[in-house]
């Protein structure tokens, strides 16, 4: 009961500047008055509380020391730049867009890597070589390896001095065999896409324990035909779109900085 | 609510007073309507237009930056940094109350300027000069009366000092320039009900100040009298 009471007693406390202004509803006005009339420290507070308002109230208005109007006109926002909210927001927008269209384009993936292996690349393989290999492709075949699709086919083993193996478009998923074979990087030829390509590299391997190599050739899914020219064309528009409103944000702060300085000067 | 409805039978006194409101609304309207042009103008780069604005609304702006600043030239300063910056976007201002526009400018241009030059209002307060001119008090007024209201208008200026930015500026708003609760919100950038308790919590604030400080008050100010 006591808790409740210091409750409404608290409530009330805070209601009582709005009261001061007349920015209470009639009945909570009316609640506050109740109370009040019956609760001593309120009453003074109200009390002190019109005595604050008052002295504020009876500041005076200073004088302006001096005419505030400009005698040169300052540059002004070109108009386009008026919009510099909605294009911030349509950029975020963009950018986070972009990022969708680009996972749901890796979870979605399964397409092939065109792997080439010409025997003149086959037989200019070197240990030291294949040592350059690119991290990146290294990565991407990690994840293929697991994620590809569809009907794996079986290849023919590809001997090393001979390998004219080229299928398009195949994953090549070396790290079955245990001794895994390496390839140069310029024998990978990608695709358009910056991620398709998969090799697993890990360990550079004489020709000759190429022979043994297994290579399997895992053909692509059946979707990989007319959807992805859309999310292609998808890609395209959405980075195309990017770069303009990064090169609208860039020319923005550039005038921005521009006009400042006239300004001040 | 003011009515214009004037009833055949009313007295001399009644239709004298319906008139005058009429022509004071009149008035009203016909200075918005001149607003509304004056700042179409300045919108197309027309500098005379904007120095008309700038001459209606110099003292609200630089009443509001002297309140928030406590120093007279840093205040001139914002308030000429405010009217350059209403110039340079006015083409974005898209209609609804100028005023309220162009001190929210001022109040952010007081912000940036207290964060950036680190301007500390207490130290800078012995500068302050308030014109005794502007004191509301009549020729008959003596000194010691004048001296007593300056002493005042001192003490509550460092009253509004002690408090945080944003309760200094609900306080001045609305205690000292007289503003609704709804043009406060809409300088402030926030809700009626956000000016409503940072309101209540300078006043708090303030009561807090003057009751400490009441031995330099005058007499019939003190709190506690």
């Amino acid at each position: 009961m006591w808790l409740l009471r210091s409750d409404r007693h608290r409530r009330q406390r805070e209601q009582l500047s709005a009261y001061v202004d007349g920015q209470l509803s009639s009945r909570e006005e009316r609640a506050l008055e109740g109370h009040v009339a019956s609760c001593e420290s309120c009453r003074q507070a109200l009390a002190e509380l019109r005595s604050v308002v008052a002295l504020l109230r009876a500041t005076p208005q200073a004088v302006v020391p001096r005419s505030f109007a400009l005698h040169q006109a300052p540059a002004q926002q070109p108009q386009w730049l008026r919009y510099q909210t909605p294009l911030r927001f349509a950029a975020a927008a963009t950018a986070m867009l972009l990022v969708a269209v680009v996972a749901g384009d890796l979870a979605t993936q399964s397409t092939p890597a065109v792997l080439s292996r010409t025997s003149s690349a086959a037989q200019g393989l070197q240990a030291e070589d294949a040592g350059a290999t690119s991290s990146a492709v290294a990565q991407d075949a990690g994840e293929l390896d697991e994620g590809a699709k569809g009907p794996a086919l079986m290849g023919t083993p590809a001997p090393a001095p001979a390998p004219t193996t080229e299928v398009s478009p195949v994953v090549a998923d070396v790290s079955s065999t245990p001794a895994q074979a390496a390839f140069q990087e310029k024998s990978v030829t990608t695709s358009l896409t910056l991620n398709d390509t998969a090799a697993n590299l890990d360990e550079p391997l004489a020709p000759s324990q190429a022979q043994g190599a297994e290579v399997r050739l895992t053909s692509g899914s059946p979707e990989a035909g007319g959807d992805r020219i859309l999310w292609r064309w998808a890609e395209g528009l959405f980075g195309g779109l990017l770069v303009l409103l990064a090169a609208s944000a860039v020319a923005q702060s550039l005038l921005r900085t521009r006009s400042r300085i006239r300004s001040r000067g | 609510m003011v009515s214009l409805y004037c009833p055949i039978d009313a007295s001399q006194e009644q239709v004298l007073s319906c008139t005058r409101t009429k022509v004071r609304l009149l008035l009203q309207a016909k200075h918005m309507d001149n607003e509304s042009e004056l700042i179409r103008r300045s919108q197309h780069g027309d500098l005379d237009a904007f120095n008309q604005l700038v001459l209606s609304y110099q003292g609200h702006v630089y009443n509001l930056a002297l309140r928030l600043l406590s120093h007279e030239a840093t205040a001139a300063d914002a308030a000429q940094e405010a009217f350059i910056s209403a110039y340079q976007s006015i083409g974005g201002f898209r209609g609804g109350n100028f005023r309220s526009w162009l001190l929210r400018i001022t109040a952010n241009a007081c912000k940036d300027l207290l964060r950036s030059a680190r301007v500390r209002p207490a130290v800078s307060l012995e500068s302050l000069e308030l014109d005794p001119s502007v004191t509301p008090r009549s020729k008959a007024d003596p000194p010691e009366e004048a001296a007593l209201r300056e002493e005042l208008a001192a003490e509550i200026q460092r009253g509004l000092d002690s408090l945080s930015q944003e309760q200094r500026l609900a306080a001045v708003l609305v205690d000292v320039q007289g503003f609704s609760y709804e043009e406060a919100a809409q300088v402030m950038g926030t809700s009626v009900g956000t000016v409503k308790s940072r309101l209540s919590r300078a006043r708090g604030g303030l009561r807090d100040y003057l009751r400490a400080h009441s031995e330099l008050l005058p007499a019939q100010f003190r709190l506690d009298s």
